[in-house]
């Protein structure tokens, strides 16, 4: 894993050279690192609410789960309403900046402020968003090693 | 903390290194150029990714709607 982070530097560094390869390779790097990131806190996240809910669905005869609270209180801080409606958010911040970085490289490929705050912008609300997983401050410290910030 | 939830930790961790192993060897696979065309052809936009968390909020939703406060 080291040595497979060590060589995404290089190739980073490589890019680097060419300016706005580098704007790409962060990019690219970034959505694959956050959409898996994602994945797994969907799959624990989907797993609590079956653990939660008999069934897969909770209703006021459940004798394990009948209000909201007890329900929060079982899906615990990592994964409660309260932290998932601001994972959410977080996400749309992050797929507004993605939507920015993509037009950006598109039509600003000889303008290095522009590219470097579309780059900037879509990491920015990635590591956001990723802080707010469990393990969050593991996965934006990679997700930064990754992307050499 | 039991044996179980120790089991279910542990393979939660390996199920997520593996993963994300996966991504970054198949990041280092893609060429420069590769990656540029990605960008180019939108395939940056995580539509997926939002679709991926609205229906896990909806679904949350739609299981504590049904509870009283």
């Amino acid at each position: 894993m080291r040595r497979m982070a060590f060589a995404l530097v290089l190739t980073m560094s490589a890019g680097c050279a060419s300016g706005y390869k580098a704007s790409y390779v962060t990019g690219a790097v970034t959505k694959q690192f956050a959409t898996e990131s994602y994945d797994v806190y969907s799959e624990q996240f989907n797993k609590k609410i079956d653990e939660c809910c008999t069934g897969g669905v909770c209703n006021p005869e459940s004798p394990d789960v009948i209000t909201k609270t007890e329900l929060d209180e079982c899906m615990g801080p990592a994964f409660n309403a309260e932290t998932h409606d601001k994972i959410e958010l977080a996400i749309k911040a992050y797929y507004d900046a993605a939507v920015i970085h993509t037009e950006a490289m598109k039509i600003t490929e000889g303008d290095e402020t522009a590219r470097k705050a579309a780059t900037n912008k879509i990491l920015d609300t990635a590591l956001s968003m990723l802080g707010l997983l469990p393990d969050g401050n593991k996965l934006v410290a990679k997700l930064k090693k990754l992307t050499g910030r | 903390m039991g044996a179980a939830e120790i089991t279910t930790l542990i393979t939660s961790l390996i199920t997520g290194i593996a993963r994300v192993t996966k991504v970054t060897r198949e990041a280092l696979a893609k060429s420069l150029e590769q990656m540029a065309s990605d960008v180019r052809n939108g395939k940056l936009i995580p539509d997926e990714l939002l679709a991926k968390s609205e229906a896990d909020g909806k679904r949350l939703d739609d299981v504590r709607g049904n509870l009283p406060d």
